[in-house]
């Protein structure tokens, strides 16, 4: 199955560049024609999973890199996230706390309630993590060359 | 983002403006608490803001959770776009006490 690179953009893991983050996902979630409410939804998970390679992989440490990677197939479009932060386990992807009153855990649960799947992607040779989350595309860009 | 505070009937209320992620959130936490702590309900006005995380949402849950342990009151007005979304995704939606405008809280 062929993919599109749509973005590859580097940051470092202040929190200050989670607005950068963010703008930069809007925009290719708008050019692959997904509607206002979706790329909300995207731009929200994108962000936590940001929000949390920041808090739990560099642990508040600033000068780490998040490396964003966005692809499409003729299906899906595909984010991986790549830190280079000690490798975390893979239960933290686990939804432990159901109750949105009880602290934790609600980041976790809105990538896995908005993306189609999150998942990390360990490989041998790759230092640090890779997330990845995929999510379906809309119906009209399936299939389509941006 | 930015906030300030003004009083409506014997609420403060919070107004938002922008967007609240990581980056910000313990200025809102702080402000919340400060708030709470000195015995005054809360209305906190989403109509200025763009974007909530969930470090965001923590803040306002702990500010209900403090709120409810003091019998003091924390709402939100005007919830709309992305930051109701979130409110939805995460449930929230039902636990907080949402109102259309900050003129709709009743005393």
């Amino acid at each position: 199955m062929k993919n599109d690179n749509l973005l590859v953009k580097s940051w470092t893991s202040c929190p200050h560049e989670l607005a950068d983050i963010r703008q930069n996902v809007k925009a290719v979630c708008t050019r692959l024609r997904f509607t206002e409410k979706d790329t909300n939804e995207i731009v929200l998970a994108i962000d936590e999973a940001c929000t949390n390679i920041i808090r739990y992989a560099y642990k508040d440490c600033r000068d780490g890199n998040i490396r964003l990677e966005i692809v499409k197939n003729n299906q899906q479009v595909i984010f991986r996230l790549h830190d280079h932060a000690k490798h975390v386990s893979k239960d933290c992807l686990e939804q432990k706390n159901n109750d949105p009153l009880k602290p934790g855990g609600l980041g976790v649960m809105l990538m896995q309630q908005v993306m189609n799947s999150v998942k990390f992607v360990h490989t041998s040779q790759c230092k640090g993590n890779i997330l990845e989350l995929k999510k379906d595309l809309p119906q009209e860009s399936q299939g389509n060359e941006l | 983002m930015s906030f300030e505070c003004s009083d409506h009937l014997n609420y403060k209320v919070l107004h938002l403006t922008g967007e609240v992620d990581l980056s910000n959130s313990s200025k809102v936490r702080r402000c919340l608490l400060d708030i709470l702590d000195h015995g005054q309900s809360v209305i906190v006005d989403f109509s200025e803001l763009t974007y909530i995380d969930s470090s965001g949402m923590a803040t306002l849950v702990e500010g209900l959770n403090a709120a409810n342990k003091k019998k003091l009151t924390l709402a939100i007005a005007n919830a709309n776009g992305a930051p109701l979304q979130v409110l939805e995704l995460t449930r929230l939606n039902q636990v907080f006490n949402l109102i259309a405008s900050v003129e709709d809280i009743k005393e």
